[in-house]
């Protein structure tokens, strides 16, 4: 057997798998009692977030939606003005849009997150700091210099946007990953490194299984903040057919009348990718996961 | 290695600083190419895609109609449209940007009327005066919209389409109320009292619908109390580069707002603060819920089954329309604005930049434009026109309106002047106790504070 | 056991045998910088110069010129030293702006960060379906476009709306009334779902055997979340902290929808501030120099917390 089959097998038995089928979280479970209230807390703090959106819903399905709440006058039509092709494109274009930003951002910020909360890197501290504050920079500001400078490399389409929104994301998502490693005891590369690994199996085979939970709220932020952004693809996009959601929305705003109904079906036609994308994830990381006695005291 | 929170702050100032002066270093001025040939085979032209004509479907076929007859009358010059999605502010924003840059800059742009000066003050745009008299519609444009692109004798922009403002009242509620219609009042005196009955007969009725507050923006002005302060003796906003904080026609026109307001015959201060407080008489009319409003000529239009916003078919037997009188009678009041044409000053093709401006103003395509985006065409030969008023009801009252209408200013600052009125409107609807003096003041000191103390006058 | 080699210098022992020379004044128990953490670091850093790191440092400059939306500075601007400073100072809506925003983000970042943590530790014990229902609709209302959020709100808080309709006052305008108040809450909920995020996540990083050995010691439940939870969780506390401060900072549009800033100023914040002096009010270099000012407030703010918190960052 070579060095390197020898090391893998071993740095593998040292962690279970990220992902145990078994979906109960390794907490002491509470009492009937305890679970009972816990569930009803969760559903009223639910019903509180779902209140404001009862709006949605009555609008989407009302011919005459305003701003009041009401019953509505039944319709579909609103859900048909919101599925016409011109505004199936423009919820492609967003998927296009945030999962290129949320791949571009995620890795960098990723392999950026490891060298920060595991090197030496001098002068650590302040520059994330710093970093992090510059992106509270209003985005309506500093969408000046930058569409000049995209303007200037003929960079003004879907693209180089999405990168450009995936750059903005990166200050918070380098710091949450961080965030996240610093919390992984390093005791487990310490043995990884006993048994020669490298710094990409550690990356792939010990850390990063371990930080998953962290990457993926990484990644979560990523996509959202690419998929809510109106400012940005308004500006840095030209073409009008590359153009996401949030710019769609306004294809229903007009001087002398807004489309309520039209607004909310669509709106919430927008919402579902993400609610789907959530859904899935969150069983992704349901299983948790245990050091399993691979460090003793 | 623990850094002092000195070191700390030290190297984040350090950074700052070299950030700023790379940048210093990189660029400051830019100054404007200079023009090209003058034979690009492409022009670009740039417009709002959601928020100007009514619904994107019709900007879309009025933009590809044009889009195609100059084609057709130009072979091998191709139209480039460039739409710009979002609303008002959007559209100023993403044009500011595209001029910037001699790369992206419109050959042909729609600029909202209110933008002209201060576009024509920043080099962007080409004069017009020397293929304007060879036209067959700048002469048959009224004094005041011709004036509205023009600064320092030379034409920045002609207008593509205008918005003015009427009284619009219910007649049935007039008729339930016992006021005798049709309706004409003289003066404010004849409003006020027309209102007072409703009120008295109706209670359920919103008597007047009087805008106020910054919620609406200039937009809010223009369809607000705007119409009463050009209708006084002292109708002036900016006088040079002054504007007018306290002068009898303000005075006497926030009076008005008060006495609408105190004696609650005004709509609710949350209907009034809604950012779309604008368009909401259009819905509350159908539902017999508002009897007068300060409306503007595209209620008709979007009372159509073609517009549908909302469609109100009994609307041309149910509404009346009549002009806004001046303050003591005598006279016709409207504030007016639109969305204009304007040619890039570094324009690849300026001769067939101007020849895509001919075709848009021609009779088709400008009736076509009025009526899908609710305006009145400039040129008054079209008012007449069966194809503008049979489109809806009252169409060729808002032509013969149009001469008579005031512009608002268009220059840097309107929209401070804009901002601190809307605050002093505002405050007038929120706190039943503010005196006009207050709000007089409201106005001047935020106008003061923000420009300067000089740059604020009082009329007598 | 040290020894000595050939030129004097001391030589250490391998842990399996073999000696190696050490050189006088490195020291072996501080991590050295290693080159190899540059490629690590490589393709991040080449990102942020290039698209924020410049882009930033011309926005700040942008607050020292007399750049202007459009006019006749609009093109040929140059940098004007302290004017707009001299103008700051002068201005009646900056310190009320200020501290209306001082205002609306500690209420944002206290209630942000206090529901999102309840919710992440409900939802460990509760059962499937309403885990990922209420999940859901707390990452919906993170998600949602600003234009739509805002919509939702004001139809929601303004008369005739959800919040009135079922409290039986449906003529109450609360967003008028009280619009800090609401503004502050819409901004709360339309962040809850992040911090829910982060805080799931992190309450994973805590080793089951510590908080099994709590119980084995029969601490209850409060004492286990004080004392062990609480102190594992707190370098998660401030990253959510400073980063749910940042997202207020950046989320003008909801505010800008529901309010413009109003009525009168009193939901004027710095960001909206900035944005009406930019760009309603044309004064692009103005509405950058507020923008600088909010970024340094921030990062001071940031600073001091983490010192505060001791977390070594």
């Amino acid at each position: 057997m070579t060095d390197l089959a020898l090391s893998n097998r071993s740095v593998a038995g040292l962690v279970e798998p990220a992902r145990v089928p078994d979906s109960a979280p390794r907490v002491p479970a509470p009492s009937r009692w305890g679970r009972w209230t816990g569930n009803l807390i969760l559903s009223v703090i639910g019903v509180a977030f779902a209140l404001p959106m009862l709006w949605l819903l009555l609008a989407s399905l009302d011919s005459h939606a305003s701003w009041s709440i009401e019953l509505p006058n039944f319709t579909l039509a609103n859900f048909q003005a919101a599925t016409a092709s011109d505004k199936l494109q423009s919820l492609w274009n967003s998927f296009v849009l945030s999962g290129v930003a949320t791949i571009v951002s995620t890795t960098a910020s990723a392999l950026a997150a490891y060298a920060l909360s595991r090197r030496r890197i001098p002068w650590k501290g302040p520059i994330l700091l710093i970093v992090l504050f510059l992106s509270g920079v209003p985005m309506s500001i500093l969408i000046v210099p930058v569409y000049q400078m995209f303007a200037q490399e003929n960079w003004l389409s879907i693209m180089p946007a999405a990168i450009f929104l995936g750059v903005t994301a990166m200050p918070f998502e380098i710091w949450l990953i961080k965030n996240f490693m610093d919390a992984i005891p390093i005791d487990l590369e310490e043995a990884a490194r006993i048994e020669r690994a490298n710094t990409w199996q550690i990356l792939t085979r010990v850390v990063g299984p371990l930080a998953l939970p962290g990457i993926g709220a990484g990644a979560i932020y990523a996509f959202v903040n690419a998929w809510g952004s109106f400012i940005v693809p308004l500006v840095l996009i030209s073409d009008p057919n590359q153009q996401p959601g949030p710019i769609a929305i306004y294809g229903f705003i007009g001087a002398a009348n807004v489309r309520y109904g039209d607004i909310a079906a669509f709106s919430l036609l927008y919402a579902l990718p993400v609610f789907l994308l959530y859904a899935i994830m969150s069983r992704l990381f349901t299983g948790g996961f245990t050091l399993g006695g691979a460090i003793k005291g | 290695m623990r850094m002092g929170r000195l070191t700390r702050c030290a190297l984040a100032a350090l950074s700052l600083a070299v950030a700023a002066g790379v940048a210093a270093c990189s660029g400051t001025a830019h100054t404007a190419t200079s023009p090209s040939s003058g034979n690009a085979k492409t022009i670009k032209v740039a417009f709002g895609s959601t928020y100007v004509f009514d619904t994107t479907g019709l900007t879309n076929k009025w933009w590809n109609q044009v889009a195609q007859q100059f084609e057709a009358s130009h072979p091998g010059i191709k139209v480039q449209l460039v739409p710009i999605p979002g609303s008002y502010n959007d559209i100023v924003n993403k044009l500011s940007l595209l001029y910037r840059n001699p790369s992206t800059a419109p050959d042909v742009a729609e600029i909202p009327t209110g933008q002209i000066g201060l576009w024509a003050s920043s080099g962007y745009l080409r004069p017009l005066n020397s293929e304007l008299p060879s036209t067959s519609w700048w002469n048959e444009f009224p004094a005041v919209v011709q004036s509205e692109g023009t600064f320092g004798g030379k034409v920045y922009a002609v207008n593509q389409g205008e918005n003015d403002s009427a009284i619009f009242y219910n007649k049935k509620l007039f008729a339930q109320a016992g006021i005798s219609v049709p309706w004409t009042p003289h003066n404010w005196s004849d409003i006020l009292a027309a209102a007072r009955k409703i009120k008295a007969k109706l209670p359920g009725v919103i008597p007047l619908w009087f805008l106020a507050g910054s919620g609406s923006g200039a937009n809010g002005l223009l369809q607000g109390i705007n119409n009463f302060i050009v209708g006084t003796a002292t109708p002036k906003i900016q006088d040079g580069n002054k504007w007018v904080v306290d002068s009898p026609g303000i005075r006497d026109s926030l009076t008005l707002l008060k006495t609408v307001v105190d004696e609650g015959l005004d709509a609710s201060e949350s209907q009034l603060f809604s950012p779309n407080a604008v368009t909401t008489p259009l819905a509350l009319f159908p539902q017999g819920k508002l009897a007068i409003a300060i409306g503007s000529n595209y209620y008709p239009g979007n009372w159509t089954k073609f517009i549908n916003a909302p469609a109100w078919p009994a609307a041309p037997q149910t509404m009346g329309v009549v002009p806004i009188p001046t303050e003591h009678g005598g006279g016709i009041a409207s504030t007016l604005g639109g969305w204009d044409y304007a040619i890039s000053a570094n324009s690849g093709n300026p001769k067939a930049a101007f020849d895509l401006i001919n075709i848009m103003e021609n009779r088709q395509n400008s009736i076509d434009a009025a009526n899908w985006a609710g305006w009145v065409p400039p040129n008054k030969t079209y008012w007449t026109a069966p194809a503008f008023t049979n489109f809806a009801f009252s169409q060729a009252l808002f032509g013969q309106i149009l001469p008579h209408a005031t512009l608002t200013p268009s220059s840097a600052n309107y929209s401070i002047w804009v901002q601190g009125m809307g605050n002093a409107t505002g405050q007038i609807v929120q706190n039943p106790n503010t005196t006009v003096n207050q709000a007089i003041n409201t106005l001047k000191s935020y106008v003061s504070n923000q420009l300067g103390p000089d740059s604020v006058e009082t009329l007598k | 056991m040290a020894t000595m080699n050939a030129s004097g210098a001391p030589a250490e022992m391998l842990p399996f045998g073999g000696r190696q020379d050490v050189p006088q004044r490195k020291r072996l128990d501080v991590e050295r910088f290693q080159w190899g953490s540059m490629v690590l670091l490589l393709p991040a850093l080449v990102l942020l110069v290039l698209l924020f790191l410049i882009p930033v440092g011309y926005a700040f400059f942008l607050g020292f010129t007399n750049l202007r939306l459009v006019g006749p500075t609009a093109l040929s601007y140059h940098f004007t030293g302290l004017a707009n400073v001299r103008q700051l100072l002068h201005d009646n809506v900056f310190p009320l702006s200020v501290e209306l925003t001082a205002i609306f983000v500690v209420g944002s970042v206290v209630g942000t960060v206090i529901v999102g943590l309840a919710l992440a530790l409900l939802m460990r014990t509760a059962n499937g379906l309403i885990r990922i229902l209420v999940g859901g609709v707390a990452v919906v209302a993170w998600m949602m476009p600003a234009v739509t959020a805002g919509m939702t709100w004001y139809a929601s808080t303004t008369a005739g709306g959800t919040f009135g309709t079922l409290l039986g006052l449906s003529s109450s305008d609360f967003l008028h009334s009280q619009p800090l108040l609401i503004v502050t809450l819409a901004n709360t909920w339309s962040q809850c779902g992040f911090a829910m995020l982060v805080f799931a996540a992190a309450l994973r990083n805590i080793p089951s055997e510590v908080i099994e050995a709590a119980t084995l010691e029969n601490a209850s439940r409060v004492q286990r979340f004080r004392m062990i939870m609480l102190p594992l969780l707190r370098p998660t506390i401030v990253t959510t902290v400073l980063l749910v401060t940042l997202l207020t900072l950046a989320n003008f549009s909801l505010i800008y929808i529901m309010t413009q800033g109003g009525p009168g100023n009193s939901t004027n914040i710095l960001p909206v501030y900035s944005y009406q002096q930019a760009f309603s009010f044309n004064n692009l270099a103005y509405g950058a120099l507020i923008g600088d000012v909010m970024v340094i407030i921030a990062t001071m703010f940031g600073f001091a917390y983490v010192r505060a918190s001791k977390v070594r960052v």
